[in-house]
């Protein structure tokens, strides 16, 4: 977990600009405002395993993505998934906030991915992705995306953590699916 | 992570400036046009070429457990139909002993167990069907006699779903107080901007209803329009009354 910060006196009452600055980039949004309605990855997983068996009889998912920013527990107000049917050779994608379906897309791009089995809950890998990055990049770096795939990073499913420090490179932190560990990590 | 800390306010201005800070943040989410379709998917589709390319080079198992399962059971598989009847029949047309009648009789209760178990597989496959089913959306329509109907056609969120075209006897059954079905499909559970239009005799623009549908998890949506009246009205309902 990152450290805090002791602020001396003396030193300006409150960093202003880079609050608006972050908040208008929409980088950062309070605590207060993000944890209100957030949910883990596995969430409102039923209600999108709804949506795609209307679409197909034989939909799976393969891929699971932050939709909103996640916080330091791994919830997120909205989470992405996309499915892909064998037999439609097709991947439809939904959106959920608040536990509502916001967006169900017909992907352009089609292609044979694994479906996802077994995996943990986003909540059960923060913890090890962020002690990689505090300790690959300090704790001034902020979390840009969380997703989960089969077959990219890892040969079975992965969570991948996806860190950047200012505008610097990113680090790509690859947690095991099944049991949390950090299995692998790199800059890119 | 670092730059989601705050510091925590100490005095009332700070807390008002907290408070103002998290309405903007607030205005500025609710205000951002198509925030959900920019966010969404962000990392897949900017990086769609790398991970197709990925998946391709996979060697994935296409048939999955579910598209293996193939609907493979036949109610009727196991009971000869045919066969048993003419059994029963032949039992009566023989009987000319009270042992035969026996034997007649054993022969009808045996196709009585077949039409049991055959009633019970169809059961089976109905309850199957009907979960698959689930969420699912009915559009029908009625008229009367001074209305003639030429052709009809329903849209869900901007695609065509069902389309008729009226024939004699469609538009006789409708005359007679009938009720057409024009769209009855699985639908996902969100709301979703359903169009109806319909052709009388004579017009070359459609006519048109549109409404914003709400389909209900595992229920089926029923929508009727009725076209008997000066205005086209439009009733939604669910199973059991909502």
């Amino acid at each position: 977990m990152p450290r805090k910060r002791e602020r001396p006196k003396g030193e300006s009452r409150f960093p202003i600009a880079w609050v608006l600055l972050a908040i208008a980039s929409g980088w950062v949004v309070p605590q207060a405002v993000c944890a209100e309605g957030a949910q883990t990855a596995r969430g409102w997983l039923p209600i999108v395993l709804h949506a795609a068996d209307a679409w197909a009889d034989d939909a799976r998912l393969v891929w699971v993505e932050n939709d909103a920013p996640v916080d330091a527990t791994g919830r997120a107000e909205a989470w992405g998934y996309l499915f892909y049917s064998p037999l439609q050779h097709a991947m439809r994608s939904y959106s959920v906030r608040d536990g509502a379906l916001t967006t169900a897309k017909d992907q352009a791009v089609s292609v044979a991915a694994p479906g996802l089995d077994a995996w943990l809950d986003s909540d059960a890998v923060m913890d090890a992705a962020l002690r990689r990055a505090n300790s690959d990049l300090g704790p001034e770096h902020r979390l840009e995306n969380l997703l989960l795939v089969r077959g990219v990073f890892a040969r079975e499913a992965a969570w991948v953590a996806v860190f950047v420090l200012a505008e610097g490179p990113r680090l790509f932190v690859v947690c095991d699916a099944q049991s949390g560990d950090v299995l692998r990590a790199w800059r890119g | 992570m670092g730059r989601q800390r705050m510091p925590q306010p100490r005095t009332a201005a700070r807390r008002r400036l907290v408070a103002v800070l998290v309405l903007a943040a607030s205005a500025i989410r609710v205000g951002t046009a198509n925030a959900d379709d920019e966010a969404h998917l962000r990392f897949f589709l900017q990086n769609r070429n790398f991970l197709v390319q990925a998946f391709e080079r996979l060697s994935v198992d296409d048939a999955s457990p579910s598209a293996r399962r193939a609907w493979d059971f036949d109610p009727f598989a196991a009971w000869e139909a045919d066969e048993a009847l003419q059994a029963v029949r032949a039992a009566l047309d023989t009987a000319d002993t009270p042992e035969h009648l026996g034997a007649f009789r054993q022969s009808l209760d045996s196709l009585l167990v077949a039409a049991q178990a055959a009633a019970a597989r169809l059961d089976d496959l109905d309850r199957r069907f009907a979960s698959h089913l689930r969420t699912a959306v009915e559009v029908t329509l009625a008229t009367n006699q001074s209305v003639r109907l030429e052709r009809v056609e329903a849209r869900l969120d901007g695609e065509t779903t069902g389309e008729t075209l009226l024939s004699v006897e469609e538009r006789a059954a409708l005359a007679a107080g009938g009720v057409l079905e024009v769209l009855r499909r699985v639908v996902e559970v969100r709301p979703q901007t359903l169009e109806v239009r319909w052709w009388l005799a004579g017009d070359a623009v459609p006519r048109e209803k549109t409404e914003i549908i709400a389909p209900v998890a595992d229920a089926l949506l029923r929508i009727h329009l009725d076209l008997a009246g000066n205005e086209a009205k439009l009733v939604q309902t669910l199973p059991g009354g909502g």
